[in-house]
């Protein structure tokens, strides 16, 4: 059974290339939203392996969205956060956050991905 | 009365023994009384009675149980004699009587005797009484009164009698020649007046006039000298202080920085005195005139006063000739180089101390000129600086130690600036009616501490026109300089409420223009983020992925790329896009008419452009395009116009940018940052910005934006 992916990101081009790119992996991309605010009933419903989660979303941070996600019925989701910015960008928030890793979007790939979650 | 009786009295009026004494003795009684005919009185021309007390009398006559007698001597009366009419049944005695009266008469003794007790007397002084000293051919003193016993230093006459004359009334170190002179003037003794001074035996000094007179026997003989004297010790006192006095007179006179001179009453100028015919002025006087004094001298002091034309001088002088001090005349005086001094003067009547005449004119003065000089000085000096106070635009007052305005001691500036009256300033308590409610007792607390010696210092406060507006007031107190006994305080303000609002604005428009510069700083961040780089992050992801697929899957590689050529040609459109919202390059490359022209062009509506090809300041250029950008875009998103014009103009120094549209109007300047950063950006160039938008419609914009060539 394939690994299972929710994209969350407020630019559709994104969410098409991600999209390609988890689906050309492997990953079946069970959902896209374009905001913070609907993530964590989305995870509850679709229940997803894996949420490519945008930081600068336009309703809230990646990170509080991180943060809801962290505890919910006892299930792990792994986030990977994604940016147009760089790493260095953010500081420590990407190390003390919950999530696994972090791929700025200009180098979205498959393989980056499946390492992050190995 | 019988021969016996008769001989005694003519022994008794020999002896010195006054006339009614002699008779009354001889007769013991004093029914008899003996009135005098004098030929000549001391100071009159004619001849008269006087009484047997000395004094003037009418010519005796008959009265009610009285008779009176002639007695003539020469067929030339000399005396009467006034009796009880019982005696007029005794013809014998009262012959004897007439000519023991009429031989004592005829005495030159008596003559002297009773010129000295009534003729002279009256004249001299009345409050000394005389002197009588009867001395024998000798030199020797045979009787004397008792006047003359006090004047000798003496308290009884017997102490003198028989003693020489000399040694009582002659100073030592005159009898000498006292004692020589009476010698050389015997046997006839004739009569004579001297004066002397002598020290009597109390060691008081003692000035004496006499007059002597020789007094003869039957024989015509000379038997004795009489002398009447007057003690003129107290007149001679009073003329060397008199003396003194004038001394002293002159000297003030002479030294007085006033100017004198004396006039006879007619005007003219005196002489000195008699014996001096230098002018009779001060050297004040003679300094400033500087005439010679042979020209002054019986010159009328009107010819010195330059023009009279009211008369003042002249009536002036007139009150003093009559007797009264004149008022103040102010006066040019001419002097002899032919320039001439203002005087202060009065003319006052004065005695004549030379004794010529009996009133004299002194014309006293003050030399005024450096006075009038100076007060006209003062005066100019007032006027520039009233001139100068008038015309400053800073508002000044003066206030007296409690903060009290002083009468029209404020400027117009003042008055015009907090809207009062003038005369409604004076009295009024500075901080209590100028001052904002709420500063008053900062601006008094600062007032106070200038008034206790502080140093002033520039404050700013609030202050409240009569209308109750309020005012930025950059303000001082100082200190002036004492004038009269009071100490005055300068307040100095200027009005910098435009000045502060100006500030006000211009910190306001900096802030919005910052606030602005961020705000398009942020949204050119989100244009970048939004747009282009998320086309080039899709372009990334898309070629990493055609690039994966290139060997396992061709085909989807190849659409892959496709996709990727498409998301990039949007990317730069984008960003083109982007650039020319920082700064259209048209405008920098072909100017501000080419600029506008795509700006018409991109419009949603027809736009009508009027501009000139010219190129301008790039600052201006940009402003200019701005504000057409800014306008055609609000146009387009709320005007609902269906058409706009565009002009720009050179006019009056300016560039004028104008863009109309036909829309519904009602576009608030005030409301969205838009115009607000448009009138923000023209400012800076010190442009302006005017918005015409009726609710009736149609919306202009005007810009005028200074050219500095």
């Amino acid at each position: 059974m394939s690994p299972t992916a929710l994209i969350v990101d407020d630019h559709p081009s994104f969410r098409a290339s991600a999209r390609a790119v988890l689906e050309a992996q492997g990953f079946d991309v069970v959902g896209e939203l374009e905001d913070g605010a609907s993530v964590r009933e989305a995870v509850l419903a679709l229940d997803p392996d894996v949420v490519l989660l945008d930081i600068q979303l336009p309703d809230m941070s990646g990170f509080d969205v991180c943060a809801e996600l962290e505890d919910y019925g006892g299930r792990t989701v792994q986030v990977i956060l994604v940016s147009s910015r760089d790493l260095s960008d953010y500081g420590e928030l990407v190390e003390t956050s919950c999530a696994c890793g972090f791929v700025p979007k200009g180098e979205l790939s498959g393989e980056l991905i499946t390492a992050l979650l190995a | 009365m019988n021969r016996a009786s008769i001989s005694e009295l003519v022994v008794a009026l020999e002896n010195g023994v006054p006339l009614r004494d002699a008779l009354a003795s001889a007769l013991g009684d004093d029914r008899l009384a003996v009135f005098y005919w004098l030929d000549q009185r001391q100071g009159t021309s004619h001849g008269g009675w006087v009484d047997p007390h000395g004094h003037a009398a009418g010519e005796p006559s008959a009265s009610d149980g009285r008779s009176v007698k002639l007695v003539e001597n020469d067929g030339t009366r000399i005396a009467a004699i006034d009796y009880d009419a019982a005696l007029d049944g005794e013809p014998e005695l009262l012959d004897a009587i007439t000519a023991a009266v009429g031989l004592a008469l005829r005495n030159d003794r008596l003559q002297a005797e009773l010129r000295a007790e009534v003729g002279f007397w009256d004249t001299v002084t009345n409050t000394v009484p005389s002197l009588l000293v009867t001395v024998d051919t000798d030199g020797a003193i045979r009787n004397l009164n008792a006047a003359a016993v006090d004047v000798a230093g003496y308290g009884e006459k017997d102490e003198i009698v028989g003693r020489d004359y000399w040694d009582v009334f002659i100073d030592p170190s005159e009898r000498a020649e006292v004692v020589e002179r009476f010698a050389s003037l015997a046997p006839a003794f004739p009569a004579g007046e001297y004066e002397n001074v002598f020290v009597n035996a109390r060691g008081e000094r003692r000035a004496v006039f006499w007059r002597t007179a020789p007094v003869h026997d039957e024989n015509g003989d000379v038997i004795a000298i009489v002398s009447g004297g007057a003690d003129i010790t107290m007149r001679r006192k009073r003329e060397r202080e008199l003396e003194r006095e004038r001394d002293v007179q002159t000297r003030v006179f002479e030294s007085m920085p006033s100017i004198m001179v004396a006039l006879a009453r007619d005007g003219t100028i005196r002489d000195r005195d008699v014996d001096n015919p230098s002018v009779g002025a001060n050297r004040a006087f003679s300094r400033v005139v500087r005439w010679p004094d042979e020209q002054l001298v019986g010159r009328s002091f009107l010819d010195l006063v330059v023009e009279d034309e009211d008369g003042r001088a002249a009536s002036a002088l007139e009150t003093a000739a009559a007797g009264d001090t004149s008022d103040e005349v102010e006066s040019e005086l001419r002097s002899a180089d032919g320039s001439s001094r203002v005087f202060v003067w009065s003319a006052i009547p004065i005695a004549d101390v030379t004794g010529r005449m009996d009133r004299l004119v002194l014309v006293c003065g003050a030399d005024i000129t450096e006075r009038k000089r100076l007060e006209v000085e003062n005066e100019l000096e007032r006027a520039f600086l009233n001139a100068i106070a008038n015309n400053a635009p800073s508002l000044l007052c003066l206030i007296d130690a409690d903060g009290v305005m002083t009468e029209r001691g404020a400027n117009i500036a003042f008055e015009r600036t907090l809207e009062y009256d003038p005369e409604e300033i004076g009295g009024q308590v500075f901080w209590e009616t100028f001052v904002d409610p709420s500063e008053a007792d900062n601006v008094r607390a600062a007032v106070m501490g200038v008034t206790a010696g502080e140093a002033p210092a520039e404050r700013d406060n609030t202050w409240m026109t009569k209308t109750g507006r309020s005012l930025s007031m950059a303000w001082t107190c100082t200190p002036l300089p004492r004038i009269d006994e009071r100490t005055l305080f300068l307040v100095t303000a200027l009005d910098i409420t435009e000045r502060k609002r100006a500030d006000d604005e211009l910190r306001a428009s900096r802030a919005r223009l910052v606030r602005a510069e961020e705000t398009a700083r942020r949204g050119l961040e989100r244009n970048l983020h939004d747009g282009a780089q998320q086309r080039l992050v899709a372009l990334s992801v898309a070629l990493r992925l055609a690039e994966s697929r290139l060997d396992t899957d061709p085909g989807a590689a190849r659409e892959l790329l496709t996709r990727a050529q498409t998301e990039l040609a949007q990317a730069l459109e984008e960003l083109r896009e982007l650039a020319r919202g920082i700064h259209p390059a048209v405008l920098t490359d072909r100017g501000l008419r080419a600029a506008l022209e795509t700006l018409a062009a991109r419009a949603p509506f027809p736009v009508e452009l009027e501009a000139p090809c010219e190129r301008l300041s790039a600052d201006v250029e940009a402003a200019a395009y701005y504000v057409v950008a800014e306008s055609l875009t609000n146009v387009a998103k709320y005007s609902r116009a269906t058409a706009a014009r565009v002009t720009v103009d050179r006019f009056d120094g300016a560039l004028v940018v104008t863009v109309t549209d036909d829309g519904i109007g009602g576009a608030d300047p005030d409301q969205g940052s838009g115009l607000r950063g448009l009138a923000d950006r023209v400012a800076v160039l010190e442009g302006t910005l005017e918005v015409d938008s009726p609710p009736s419609g149609g919306t202009t914009i005007r810009a005028e934006l200074p050219l500095l060539d």
